[in-house]
């Protein structure tokens, strides 16, 4: 049933994240030797000085550019990931994908609900002039901007979790777990109410906002900045910090909430901060980088196939996995139409779909 | 030391689950639970478990307020086998019954050797490696209830044990039942108190110390298996006619069902 070791399969993980970060460093519209980048890192270090004005020119693109660029796909790919198996592991379901059960898109109301008031209740910004800086990614309203969307994502975010939580499993009393179709009907539910939110704030927009609004909601990583990266950061680390600790929790939890309470488990106490935690989790990735479907759903999925739904190992893995598979991919989309690039979400949704389908497929089969 | 309900009572909406009850259950003693579909087993045994708050009245574990525990300390005190469980992850049956080990801190190497110990004392040591989402549902069965044994395998620091089984025959096999009757009458001979939800009489007469006979939310009737199970007692609970002879081995009374009326016609 294994295919390999937990430890084997972390180790290649953080190996097959160190080769995903490379090749994003070296791959692009200006290609980097391997060897500019070796004697990058070393004159970083300070172990050369090299002042060959082609190597700088290489290190200031990636630090510049490539550098905080990959490091926000790293960061928000382990948090959707992490998300996405506490989540399962939350609803007993290897189904529950933030992106498919409302999650991402209540978070991304949230945000854009965020910036209407906003709009509406700051003296002197239009709506229209204030969604626009935030979205248009200006350096200066985004220390602003950045908080504020990534607050309404959360609040968003929890109170998606929280409505579908409560429909499909009966307030967590039903003793048959968690239904499915109520899940993802919840989720339909929650995607179009967003949808209609995010219709209304299009409603304001201009030509130019219509489309970054369109390409936010697609998922894009090509805002990375600094600040961003600090953010993602920062929600990553609570994330584990907070997921971790819990795993066993979350094991029993598998059994269903009475068991889980019949184990000794503190299952109101496990749930509010497995739900607050996701929510975190999802609200500042669609923040940082807009709605990025089916990381969450994929990752977790190939990881339980491969070492078993141990969340002790599940958990970590699933964060390296998420964290290489989001690098890889939004080196693919900056190659594949290069010079111009594809939104990432595309190609991990592209990625994501097919493989919705099978899982769907065999549920369906266990299930008759 | 016991586990006991005090005129305990279960609603829900407007609806009587259980009517009073009081109800001791005391270590090294097992009781059976019998009754029609409806009447109340599973709510009885939902409040002694913790896993429903009683509308009325208290239920009370080693001389403690259920609801006043410690969820660890009555984990290691009080383990609950429910009539479904709704896993549907790959897990190994080993890391299935490890969890019953998680109230515990007694290190890996000991919940280990405990792990080993339960599974194979529901005849299913051969399954350890196996995937858990692979086994029949008599398989799913024993390894849940090896799960439930290896939870409270050693004597808990909080008192007296308990546990607490709803239909634990239900997909069994004839000589996994009679396992199953040998491994509680095992723990009851340690110390632990047993009360399992049956719906065959004839099993709860061959282990049962006390027999409990419910129908529509009330005990009807409470005592030595021999003294409870009467012609009159099971045409009350039960509606049907039946027969009642001694065993020929054990003497313990048997309960054969008449053919019915309608048959005969």
């Amino acid at each position: 049933m294994r295919l390999c070791s937990p430890k084997m399969l972390l180790c290649s993980g953080l190996v097959l994240l160190v080769v995903a970060m490379l090749s994003g460093a070296m791959l692009g519209p200006v290609s980097i030797p391997l060897s500019s980048l070796l004697d990058g890192l070393a004159t970083v270090f300070g172990f050369t000085v090299q002042t060959s004005e082609g190597l700088q020119r290489d290190l200031l693109i990636v630090s510049a550019i490539r550098l905080p660029r990959m490091l926000l796909a790293a960061l928000v790919g382990a948090s959707l990931a992490l998300c996405g198996a506490a989540m399962q592991g939350l609803f007993r379901n290897p189904l529950a994908d933030p992106s498919l059960i409302g999650v991402s898109a209540g978070a991304s109301l949230g945000a854009s609900l965020m910036i209407f008031t906003a709009g509406v209740l700051l003296p002197g910004g239009t709506l229209g002039h204030l969604s626009q800086t935030v979205l248009s990614q200006a350096v200066l309203p985004e220390a602003l901007g950045l908080p504020l969307m990534a607050g309404g994502a959360f609040i968003g975010g929890s109170l998606a979790v929280l409505v579908v939580y409560r429909l499909a499993t009966g307030g967590g009393n039903s003793s048959s777990g968690t239904s499915v179709a109520t899940m993802l009907l919840a989720g339909i539910a929650i995607s179009a109410l967003a949808g209609a939110g995010n219709s209304l704030l299009s409603f304001y927009a201009d030509n130019e906002m219509l489309r970054r609004i369109s390409l936010w909601q697609m998922g894009r990583l090509d805002g990375a900045n600094w600040p961003r990266v600090w953010m993602a950061g920062t929600a990553l680390a609570l994330l584990l910090a907070g997921l971790l600790g819990q795993s066993r929790a979350l094991n029993a939890l598998l059994l269903g909430e009475s068991e889980a309470r019949f184990l000794g488990i503190d299952v109101e106490h496990l749930k509010r901060r497995v739900v607050l935690l996701t929510a975190l989790g999802i609200g500042v990735s669609v923040a940082v980088a807009g709605a990025i479907a089916f990381v969450g759903l994929v990752v977790p999925h190939i990881v339980r196939l491969v070492i078993g739904p141990d969340h002790r190992y599940l958990l970590p893995a699933s964060a390296l996995l998420g964290a290489s598979l989001l690098v890889f991919a939004d080196t693919l989309s900056r190659l594949v139409v290069a010079p111009a690039e594809l939104p990432v979400g595309i190609v991990t949704a592209l990625l994501g779909v097919p493989f919705f389908f099978s899982l769907l497929a065999r549920q369906r089969r266990t299930a008759a | 030391m016991s586990l006991n309900t005090a005129a305990a009572t279960l609603r829900v909406g407007k609806s009587v689950l259980l009517q009073p009850t009081s109800l001791t259950l005391k270590g090294g003693e097992i009781t059976a639970i019998c009754g029609p579909n409806g009447a109340g087993k599973t709510s009885l045994l939902r409040l002694l478990s913790a896993d429903v708050r009683p509308s009325s009245g208290g239920v009370s574990l080693n001389g403690r307020e259920l609801s006043q525990w410690r969820a660890q300390d009555r984990a290691q005190t009080l383990a609950v086998l429910p009539q479904h469980s709704s896993l549907n992850f790959a897990f190994a049956v080993e890391d299935v019954v490890a969890l019953g080990r998680s109230p515990h801190a007694s290190g890996r190497q000991r919940d280990q050797q405990i792990v080993s110990a339960a599974l194979a004392a529901v005849d299913s040591g051969h399954l350890r490696g196996r995937c858990y989402t692979d086994l029949s549902g008599g398989e799913q069965q024993r390894v849940h209830l090896a799960r439930v044994l290896a939870q409270i395998w050693q004597p808990s620091a909080h008192g007296e044990r308990y546990l607490l089984l709803d239909e634990p025959t239900a997909s069994l096999d004839l000589a996994h039942q009679a396992l199953l009757l040998d491994v509680v009458k095992g723990f009851a001979a340690e110390g632990v108190g047993v009360c399992l939800v049956v719906h065959d009489l004839n099993l709860a007469a061959r282990c049962a110390d006390r027999l409990l006979l419910m129908r529509a939310g009330e005990v009807v009737a409470s005592g030595p298996p021999a003294e409870v199970l009467t012609v009159a007692a099971v045409k009350a609970v039960f509606d049907v006619d039946v027969q009642l002879l001694a065993h020929p081995q054990s003497g313990a009374p048997l309960v054969i069902q008449n053919e019915s009326d309608k048959k005969l016609r």
